[in-house]
This record gives structure tokens, sequence and C-alpha cells, in this order.
């Protein structure tokens, strides 16, 4: 009795903590935090109602998030301090990128989603198509190019409102560039000048030092260089994947060379490399000279190492190489209880002269003309660095166009896919047919 | 005692005195209850009920966004048959776990044993041994391992000191898999804990005896130290063995899964079609095969514990 006793203790404890800590484990870290929407809630009908906290004397209080770095952090809750009116108050979840689509998933899951989201470009059309985002029809928008605001539209209906534009170029050291007297990159430099850049560079800067980062995994890079070649955009107009295959494995065959050669970054320095952290982005920590950035980072990269940068388009080959996007938009949650004050705050947020003043260019050149011109005399150096970026990319700059739904995370698979060239583990040909695997699924279930 | 009374007075029992020990009778049970209610409501609403959602979800094609539809068996037959990921990730799991576990044992083992010397201010290094494990096994270790291990990282300036230019240890593919493995194996602390309680359990008068019949240190360890910890050795591999197999934070902090996917280990891969793709019905079905799988290798475990773990009382039988 006593020894099976004994066992059947074990056993038993063992079973039941299998059970237990196998099932319910892992949520992966993503906790959401407390939804204060629910906690305002006798006045929720009344003031969506009467379409606004404006007439409303009850306390709202407003979710709102977003991604980015220190000081669009910093500027944000300043501008969130200026409240727009005295009985709303705001609840921040701010956040880098990383994991801040993962988070918001769930939160949507959990009916706890914030009111106000920033959104990107690449998931606008799953959530709209999901209907998760409310119409934002509200919003005045007098001042805005239509074309800009068209690009938070989904079939015809704004679900996202861009909050500013930013544009696609290159970013380089400039003290290294002028220490080694190399030909600085220029704004309408071609893929030869590039070529000829990292050949001349890489023969001064010698063995542990790199000319480009290699950021031929990121789809931006391939983007770009599809539409420098004349092939255009990697998604036709019906939203089916276009990558051209002679153009893909032409670009993976020369990206090898350049590796080969020491001109990009190598594999294991690559993928720890990560855009803006100050210890880990291999431009600013001084392992590389040259990467790609968007006009809205400058203001970042400035303040990481003031004056140190310069910039540049991205290549040309038979056309110009860089777009103009929306660098993030507004969204308004759905199934938010406070619709009306959300809207109204995204009014006040793009549209209110002094809000401008406080965001500057955190989140690319504001879109209304008339924050613009009321902000510019305040410029810093490091917004005029980044308005003349923007003003030099403008004129022959390729349609920007938002990632059909369905393929929002297509860009990790890409990734993988192209890690496995940087690590000489395929060749472009088999990684090119690995591709179009990943690409099928993607098309598959984009369908349903 | 009280039975002998009862029985004495069987006859003539007041009414009173039969409600007294009836209810007593009904009390133990329900007080035992009450005491354990604080666990079983966190069971049953925070466990065995998201334990039979996820379950339900496994058949269906919820995808976190929108409502389920029942889909039958076809989130299973797709793992099985049409998922290249589902075969590589299960892989490079099984190889961290069978690997992991000893090595984390063996680990532990020999920290308890140095831990359980006699010697002055013994319980100050214990307190210090097994401080790591309170500051916690998750983000901020790992955050901690991914400094160490970076390429300018501590370890690497301390290769140099000896002239030595040591790998990309969380950067290539052929190496991150190996630095996640030392984290687990040196995350012991649980583990020894357990090791250290065993081994004071074992009679000193074993070791007395034995050492009278002419037995070394080494003949100690193997006949009466190793045996005499069996069942504490199967318990901890157990344990060991299940959260091995649930690795997330440190393939998720340290490497997010590369590189190439050389650290894509199974919970990573659940995790990304759950919260990453929306697939929350596929993750559900790729969670039970994942239970079932535990399920088996602890099967596996206890079937052939009858060969080498040794219960006292069992009179050595082998």
């Amino acid at each position: 009795m006593k020894k099976s006793t004994k066992k059947g203790i074990l056993a038993t404890a063992l079973t039941l903590m299998m059970v237990t800590s196998a099932a319910c484990g892992n949520n992966g870290g993503n906790n959401s935090t407390n939804t204060p929407a629910d906690s305002t809630a006798p006045s929720d009908t009344a003031a969506s109602n009467n379409g606004g906290a404006a007439s409303n004397d009850e306390k709202v209080t407003l979710t709102i998030a977003w991604w980015g770095s220190q000081p669009r952090h910093d500027a944000t809750l300043k501008a969130l301090d200026q409240a727009l009116h005295p009985n709303v108050t705001f609840q921040t979840q701010f956040s880098g990128w990383d994991g801040y689509f993962d988070k918001l998933a769930v939160q949507y899951s959990a009916k706890n989603a914030p009111d106000i989201i920033q959104m990107d470009a690449a998931y606008v059309n799953d959530y709209a198509g999901r209907g998760l985002l409310a119409d934002l029809k509200d919003l005045d928008v007098a001042n805005m190019d239509s074309a800009t605001v068209d690009g938070g539209k989904v079939n015809g209906t704004l679900y996202a409102m861009p909050l500013g534009v930013a544009a696609l170029g290159m970013v380089y050291d400039k003290t290294v560039v002028e220490k080694l007297d190399l030909t600085a990159p220029t704004f309408g430099w071609s893929w030869d000048d590039l070529f000829a850049f990292g050949e001349a560079a890489k023969a001064k800067l010698g063995k542990d030092k790199y000319v480009m980062v290699d950021q031929s995994a990121d789809l931006v890079d391939y983007t770009s260089y599809q539409y420098s070649q004349g092939k255009g955009y990697i998604f036709d107009a019906e939203g089916n994947f276009a990558i051209d295959k002679a153009t893909w494995i032409n670009y993976m065959t020369k990206m090898g060379e350049l590796r080969q050669k020491g001109i990009l970054t190598p594999a294991d320095i690559t993928t720890t490399d990560k855009e803006l952290d100050p210890q880990l982005d291999s431009v600013i920590n001084g392992t590389a000279v040259l990467r790609h950035t968007f006009s809205n980072q400058v203001s970042a990269m400035e303040a990481l190492k003031p004056g140190a940068f310069g910039f540049a388009s991205m290549p040309k080959g038979t056309e110009a190489g860089g777009w103009l996007k929306p660098s993030m938009f507004w969204s308004v949650n759905a199934q938010s209880k406070h619709q009306a004050e959300a809207i109204e705050f995204v009014d006040w947020f793009i549209n209110n002269e002094e809000a401008g003043k406080t965001l500057g260019l955190q989140r690319g050149t504001p879109v209304s003309s008339k924050v613009v011109a009321a902000i510019e005399p305040s410029f810093s150096d490091a917004d005029k660095v980044s308005l003349d970026f923007l003003s030099k990319v403008t004129p022959d700059a390729q349609p920007f166009i938002n990632d059909p739904k369905g393929w929002g995370t297509f860009k990790n698979d890409y990734k993988t896919v192209v890690e496995k060239l940087q690590f000489d583990q395929s060749t472009p040909e088999e990684a090119y047919e690995e591709l179009m695997k990943v690409a099928a699924k993607y098309a598959e279930e984009a369908k349903k | 005692m009280n039975n002998a009374a009862i029985k004495e007075t069987a006859g003539s029992v007041k009414l009173g005195q039969v409600k007294k020990i009836r209810s007593k009778r009904w009390e133990t049970p329900v007080t035992g209850y009450l005491f354990l209610s604080p666990w079983l409501i966190g069971f049953l609403l925070l466990t065995l009920g998201p334990m039979i959602m996820s379950l339900y979800y496994s058949f269906t094609d919820y995808s976190l966004l929108a409502a389920p539809n029942w889909v039958g068996f076809d989130n299973y037959k797709q793992i099985f048959t049409d998922d290249d990921v589902f075969p590589k990730s299960l892989k490079i799991t099984i190889t961290f776990v069978l690997l992991t576990v000893p090595l984390r044992l063996m680990f532990a083992l020999c920290i308890a044993m140095l831990l359980n010397r006699k010697m002055k201010g013994m319980s100050f290094y214990r307190t210090m041994v097994y401080f790591p494990s309170l500051i916690g096994t998750s983000i901020a270790v790992s955050i901690l391992w991914k400094n160490i291990f970076s390429r300018n990282g501590f370890i690497n300036d301390f290769l140099g000191i000896f002239g030595i230019k040591g790998p990309a240890w969380i950067a290539d593919p052929k190496y991150a898999l190996g630095t996640l493995i030392i984290l687990m194996v040196w995350q012991f602390g649980s583990s020894m804990i357990i090791f250290l309680a065993g081994l004071k359990q074992i009679p000193t008068d074993l070791y007395e005896a034995s050492s009278v019949d002419g037995a070394g240190k080494f003949r100690q360890f193997v006949s009466v130290t190793l045996p005499m910890l069996s069942p504490i050795i199967l318990f901890n591999a157990v344990q060991t063995m299940i959260n091995t197999f649930q690795m997330f934070t440190q393939s998720f902090v340290i490497t997010n899964g590369g590189p190439v996917k050389s650290t894509f280990v199974y919970v990573m891969y659940l995790y990304e079609e759950a919260f990453t793709k929306f697939h929350m019905g596929y993750a559900s079905a790729l969670a039970w095969i994942l239970l079932i799988l535990i399920g088996l290798f602890a099967a596996v475990l206890f079937g052939t514990s009858k060969y080498w773990v040794f219960y006292e009382n069992q009179g050595g039988k082998k």
C-alpha cells in the first residue's frame, strides 16, 4: 500500500502538471493592457449618438496605440497633453515596431483593441477587409492632396487617415565618405554608380568594414529594383503577385557577388542588424556606410549622431527606384464605444496647427498643406533635411500601393527565403522556386 | 477509541449523537474542497475552460479576427500532409529536447552534489547559486544572454584574451541552437533544488555501511546515490522535458527563430501561426499535437522507469 501510494502520488502530480502546463503554457508575452472603455460605460450611448464629446460633459478615456522610436513617443505624448477637450483623457500604448501588430491582433480577438490605432500600409487591407476599422468620412480633408488621402481608402471608403508622407531613399555615413575621399552618393545616382561606389569604398575600408547593409531580404529593396528596371510593381492591378523571374534572379545573383566581395555585410552581421537601434544599426555603429531609409527616419538618425549622415535616392535603372508612401495612418477601431471622440481626435491631430508644431515631422511630412505652412518657420535642421529629401524624390517617384489583403505577413516569409541565400544555403534559382511556392499559398488564402 | 465507544453503546445511541457523526462524515470532504477551491476555480476557469475551447478551435478555421467555422479534421490533415514547416520545427524541437534534458539534469545534479557538502558558509553558496533562478528565467535573462553572446559580447571578448576569435554565437545557424541549449542548461536552479532535497533524504548509514564494505566515492555514487535518487531523477526528467518542449521565450527574444529558422522551435511556429498569421484554429491543432507528443515522451519515460527507478520500500526489486 505504501509504495503504490507513493508512486501514485508522483504519477498523478506529474500527469496534472503535464496537462496543465502543456495546455496553458504560452501566450507569448503579449499582455494586452486593460481596457478603459468599459469603465465609462454609462456615457457610451449618449456620446456616440450625439456625434461628439464636445457637447457632452461625461468623462471619456480614449486608448491610443502607436509604434515608433523615442523622439516620436516624446512628441506624441506632448501633443496628447495639449488635450483637445477637457473631458477626454488618453491611455497610451506605445512601443517599437516589433510585435506591434501581433499585439493588436490579440487585442482585437479579446475585443479590447485601442480606440485609436496607428496603422501601416501592409495591414490596412487586412483590417479594413475584416470590418475592424471605422469609416472616417467625417474627417476634414480639405487641405490635403486627394491622391494622398486615397492611400488610406479601401474600395472607396476611408479607413485609415495618412499622417504624413515619406520618401524611400538611402542614407550614408558622410564622415566616412569624406574621410576616405569617395564620390558621395547623390539623388539621381544609378545602379552602376552604386556598384562603382561599392568597389571604391571597399578598397579603402579594409576587411572588417562593409559598404552596404545587406537589405536584400527586405522586400522593399527588391521592389525598388524591379521598379528601377522598368518592370513595374511587385503586385499587378488585380493584386496578383508579379515578381519578374529574370529580374529577381539577376538581382539576387548580383547581391551574392557583392556579398562575396565584402561590399555587403556578411550574413551573421546582417541578421543582427536592427534599423535605428543605437547599438545594432550597422550604419550607426560604423560597421557599414550605406543603407536604405525613409525620409521620416531622418530625425531619428540625426538624434543618434547629429550631422553625421548624408542622403541619396534609391539607385536608378531605366526608371527611378524610389516612391512616396503614406508613412503611417490613424485608424479608428470599429469596435470602439467612442468612435465619435476618436474621429474628432484624429481630425484635430491632422488639422490643428499647434498639434502640428508639437509633432513636427515625426510621422513624415504632414499631409495638410495648412499645417506644413504653419510649421515651416520652426523647422529644425533635421526637419529641413527630411523635407529636402522628400522633395528630391517626389518628381520621379513611383506609385505606392498598399499590400493586397492577405499578404500583410508575406514579407516575413520572403525574408526567410532570402536569408538562405545570405547564408549560402540556396541558389537564386532554388530560392525563386521556393518563393513561388510560398506566394502560391498566400494567393490561395487571399482568395478565401 | 471513538469507534469502540460507539460500538459499546450501539443499541442505545441518542439521536443527536448519530447526527453529529453523520455531519462529521459529510463535513470532511466539503471542507477539503473548500480549501482546494482557489486552485480548483483557477483550474476550471483558466485551464480546463481554455483547453476545451482550444480543442474545439482545432477543428475550426478560427482566424482570431473572424468567427470560427467547423472544418473537421482538415487542420490535422494539413499539418501532417501539406506543411513544410511542421516537420522542420518538430525536428529542431526534438533535437533541442534530446540534448537539453540530459545535459541540464547532469549539470543540476553535479551542482547539487557540490552544494551538499558540509562546509562553512554553505547556505550562502546555495543562495548565490540559486539566485539566478530567482530573477526569472524569462525576458530579462534572455536579453542578458543576447548581449553576452553577441558579436562583441562578453564571451567573445573573453575568448579574445586568449587570441581565439569566437563565432557569431546567435547570428550563425551552426551555433544558434547550441547557444540556446547552453542557456537552458544554465537555468538549472529548480532541478538543482529538488536534487539537493533528494540528496539530503539519503540516509547516511548507507554511505557508512558501504564505506565499511570498502566502496570508494565513485562506487558510492553509482551504487548508493543514483539508485536512491532515481525517483527524483525521473521527476526532474519529466518536468525538464515538458519545459524544454515548450521553450519559447528564449528563442523569441534572442534569435526570433532565426537565423534561417535554425531556432524556429515548435512553439515559435505555433505562435507565428496564431498571432502573426491569425490561423488560430490551425495553431490550436498544433498545440494539441504538442500535448500528445509530450504525453508520448512522458509515457516512454514512465514505461522505462521500472528498469531504472528504485523505490526504497520496493525492497530492491530489479
